[in-house]
């Protein structure tokens, strides 16, 4: 009896533990199904993160070269400077680190003492740290951890890894470049528009942590390299582009204007070997205004809302190229482009004859020429030599609508050029340039002579291009190549032929009358002895800036085998505005100087000899008497007591014109003779040469030579220095006659 | 032997010292004194004397070696497994200091490397072609080249080979002759 009921009670007991655990097994279950499927993922993410630490690797940002593979652009590592404000414990504390940081970083002490007085865990001081900067402020954070172990300096600054991008000439090529942001990324140019090429991928490195989440040895890590950035080869010159900037920057302070910019471009391939927009600002300090027209501006507003706000519109301008994102009147360098189109279309020829009275009436308005008492009977050619703009409504009107923006559309006028540049200007009918619909009688007369519409210089420059390839409109391009981390060739750019817009010989034809444009008309500034330049001038008064004006040159050279074509735009400048004044002896300088650097040889015209010098004779270890017969084309001046030339200055085979001044000494130990160089400024050639030869120095003509009515406007070396006796000074010529083109 | 050593103390009662036992202790004590009592009443088991087989001195000797050989055997394995563990340690070590080191020195590369950006750049910019044209025409007195200094060579035209001197006929008819000579001795064979 008593063994059943213990039996049972024993069953009971059972049952009772067997559920109990049955429950706490399905718990169990339950628990792991929760864990392991239901929130699984979240756990894994919690387990890996406790368990592996990841770090991001982040790839080198890749390098910039000029087409001669000159660094314009490159990254390194470097240290990102910032403080927690809640550790600080008192105010002297506060004002230690302000010292420091102000002292070592050279920031404004006011400012951080405002970012020192935050309330917060984290303020950023100052990126791209160098080492050395660095090492200073870390000598100090372990000095004073030193001398006293409670000092919690240690955790009131934070040094934390960054890079720094370098670029090495400051302002050259700024708004071609262009810079990058404080997260690495590009913000303009060139490092905007290929940042995703010169990014490169991020790598990882995944390692495993021990219980005190430190990181344990190598053999636990996986390393996902970083993928280097690739680099970039420009088609930038680094020469032209000097030349370029450094005549522009030039043009500026001597003609006042407000901006200033230029294009040289390879005619054959699109290629844009130089390209600026004055004034710039310093890529290694893109935040800083530059203009000190500007800083005076916006130091006379007084609320700060809207100075703010001024500021950073004066930013954007002062980053802007102005080559593609902004459009002008081209003016009469449009009617480069409206003859080549009359000429294929045969509605004029060479022969072709117009009267021109000093006006034209077009529908119910009288359209004056720029010469009020017009140019009487003109070819084609002189026509446009002349710049006359009845001759050139009259053609725009022979050529009909149609035809005329037919034109207007194949030299890529109603589209953008698809230059590899961030930002270029759109065009937009009925805004920037008439449509056909919208085009009348008016309409097409003044735009036959470039005013009323607008284009962007990269258009301009790409149009006058394909005149002097033989009528192809290229695409422009600055970016040559691409190159990976290791330097092998992963992408080439190759030259893109849009169309042909005219042909060869209406191309040749044009070009011929380009070239008579600069020996005789308008844009004689431009000349270049021994170059044959072709080109056209322009000035046109701004659409909704009443009494301002933009003079241009657009051209090419050699013109009887192109190689480079030249853009030069003077925006605003300030008295003479005309562009055969101000923009074409810019661009002759600059072609005179890219051409000899290009190596394209010179071929000189008869006419042309009589200005070159000749090559001075070696009259060092003659004697005295036998140097002056052998000089005896040049005054040979003799300084020393000796019987034997030891020095002469210019030296032997230096150029020098026939009948210059040649000093030779006969003692070593003769000083130098020093004479002031004479202020050649407004003088005529022949007048510098006696100036010169009465100093003792030697002159050389530049710019135009070819015209009997031309004086000299800058000079090589600067009026009231000293100069040695002998030396060659360069004198550079212009005229004001018979090159205006208004 | 035990009793007669310590006789001296068997006129003491140690039942007093000993834990007096609580009335549960004592039923089941004596329920338990009780029990076997029985079983051991009822049923003796059979004892048999094993008499244990006696040792020779060798023997013993024997044994003694075998043990301490043993002994020494665990002896030599623990230290081997010691100088493994230390060994293993100090791979580890090692291979931590050696970690850190190339850290090190990964850290000093890239350092040395920036440095090398750094400087590289502040040369470039100091060797700017401004600056150089500054330098060379204030400081030097040097002067641009023009155009017209510079002479052009044209290597253009057709490729060809000049022989020196008047070897050139002599050679040629020499050339000729051998070649004829040839010719006749190719006919003849």
């Amino acid at each position: 009896m008593n063994n059943s009921r213990s039996l049972k009670q024993l069953s009971v007991r059972a049952t009772v533990a067997l559920w109990i655990v049955f429950l706490l097994f399905a718990l169990c279950i339950g628990s792991l199904v929760r864990v392991a499927v239901i929130d699984g993922e979240e756990y894994k993410l919690k387990a890996e993160q406790n368990q592996l630490l990841d770090t991001k690797v982040s790839a080198g940002r890749g390098t910039i070269y000029d087409a001669n593979m000159n660094v314009l652009a490159k990254s390194a590592s470097a240290w990102l400077i910032y403080i927690v404000p809640s550790k600080f414990e008192n105010d002297e504390q506060r004002k230690e680190v302000v010292t420091l940081l102000s002292e070592t970083l050279g920031a404004d002490e006011e400012t951080l003492t405002e970012k020192a007085n935050r309330n917060s865990n984290y303020v950023k001081i100052a990126g791209e740290v160098e080492e050395e900067q660095k090492n200073k402020i870390e000598d100090y954070i372990k000095q004073e951890t030193k001398k006293n172990k409670k000092s919690k300096l240690n955790e009131i600054i934070g040094i934390d890894p960054d890079t720094k991008r370098y670029y090495p000439y400051s302002n050259f090529a700024s708004t071609i470049i262009g810079f990058v942001n404080s997260d690495d990324e590009g913000n303009a140019g060139i490092e905007k528009k290929y940042n995703s090429e010169l990014t490169g991928v991020a790598g990882r490195i995944i390692a495993a942590k021990n219980a005190r989440q430190s990181k344990m040895s190598s053999e636990y890590e996986t390393m996902f390299a970083a993928r280097e950035g690739s680099n970039l080869v420009l088609t930038i010159n680094e020469v032209v582009q000097y030349y370029l900037e450094q005549s522009l920057n030039q043009a500026i302070t001597d003609t006042g204007a407000k901006y200033a910019y230029g294009i040289v471009m390879d005619v054959d391939t699109g290629a844009i070997l130089g390209m600026t927009s004055k004034p710039d600002f310093d890529l290694n300090s893109p935040s800083t205004i530059f203009s000190e027209n500007v800083l005076e501006d916006l130091e006379k507003i007084e609320d700060e809302e809207e100075k703010k706000k001024e500021k950073q519109n004066a930013l954007f301008a002062q980053w802007r190229n102005r080559t593609i994102s902004d459009t002008y009147e081209p003016g009469s360098v449009f009617k480069t482009v409206v003859v080549s189109a009359a000429l294929e279309e045969g509605a004029v020829d060479l022969n072709t004859k117009y009267t021109c009275t000093g006006s034209i009436r077009v529908a119910d308005r009288v359209q004056k020429c720029w010469k009020h008492e017009g140019h009487g009977t003109e070819t084609l050619t002189e026509g446009l030599m002349n710049s006359c703009n009845p001759f050139f409504i009259t053609i725009g009107q022979k050529l009909g609508k149609e035809k005329f923006y037919k034109y207007f559309e194949a030299f890529g006028f109603t589209e953008k050029t698809n230059i590899d540049l961030p930002a270029e200007s759109s065009p937009v009918p009925d805004v920037t340039y008439h449509s056909l619909e919208k085009m009348g009688i008016s309409e097409l007369s003044s735009s036959s002579f470039g005013q009323t519409f607008q284009v962007s210089p990269i258009q301009m420059i790409t149009a006058v291009s394909a005149i002097a390839n033989g009528g192809k409109l290229m695409q422009p391009y600055v970016v040559d190549s691409i190159l990976d981390s290791d330097g092998n060739v992963i992408q080439k750019t190759e030259p893109v032929v849009k169309r042909q817009v005219i042909s060869e010989k209406t191309a040749s034809t044009v070009a011929g009358m380009m070239e008579k444009v600069v020996s005789v008309g308008t844009g004689k500034n431009a000349y270049v002895a021994g170059y044959h330049v072709a080109g056209k001038t322009g000035t046109s008064e701004k659409l909704n800036h009443k009494g301002f004006y933009i003079a241009s040159f657009a051209g090419f050279a050699p013109a009887n085998d192109p190689e480079i074509a030249i853009l030069i735009a003077i925006d605003e400048p300030e008295g003479a505005h005309g562009g055969g004044v101000v923009a074409a002896p810019i661009a002759g300088e600059i072609l005179e100087k890219v051409l000899t650097y290009l190596n394209v040889e010179p071929q000189y015209e008869d006419s042309e000899m009589k200005n070159i010098s000749s090559t001075t004779p070696q009259l060092v270890g003659k004697t005295v008497e036998q140097a002056k017969q052998i000089a005896s084309n040049y005054k040979v001046k003799v300084v020393g007591g000796g019987k034997e030339v030891v020095s002469q200055t210019p030296a032997a085979s230096s150029q020098i014109r026939t009948g210059g001044v040649i000093v030779i000494y006969t003692d070593e130990t003769a000083e130098k003779q020093m004479v002031e160089v004479p202020d050649f400024n407004g003088m005529t050639m022949s007048q510098a040469n006696s100036a010169a030869n009465r100093e003792g120095l030697n002159i050389r003509f530049s710019g135009t030579t070819n015209s009997s009515e031309v004086n000299a406007y800058k000079q090589s070396v600067e009026a009231g220095s000293k100069a040695e006796t002998g030396s060659v000074i360069t004198v550079y010529f212009k005229t004001n006659v018979n090159v205006q083109d208004e | 032997m035990a009793s007669g050593k310590n006789n001296k103390y068997d006129d003491f009662d140690f039942s007093d010292f000993e834990p007096k036992r609580t009335s549960y202790e004592r039923n089941a004590a004596r329920k338990i004194d009780t029990a076997p009592k029985r079983r051991q009443a009822e049923k003796k088991p059979d004892m048999k004397l094993v008499k244990r087989p006696k040792k020779s001195y060798a023997r013993t000797r024997e044994e003694m070696k075998r043990a301490n050989l043993h002994t020494a055997k665990i002896i030599a394995i623990s230290l081997v497994l010691l100088v493994m563990m230390s060994a293993l340690l100090y791979g580890r070590m090692k291979a931590d200091e050696l970690d850190r080191q190339i850290q090190s020195k990964k850290n000093e590369l890239s350092v040395a490397q920036s440095e090398n950006v750094r400087l590289s750049m502040k040369l470039d910019s100091m060797i700017s072609l401004k600056n150089v044209e500054d330098y060379a025409q204030n400081n030097l007195g040097m002067v641009k080249m023009e155009s017209h200094q510079i002479e052009y060579i044209d290597l253009s035209g057709e490729d060809k080979a000049v022989v020196s001197g008047n070897k050139s006929k002599k050679s040629e008819s020499k050339n000729k002759a051998s070649f004829i000579s040839r010719l006749k001795e190719y006919m003849s064979k």
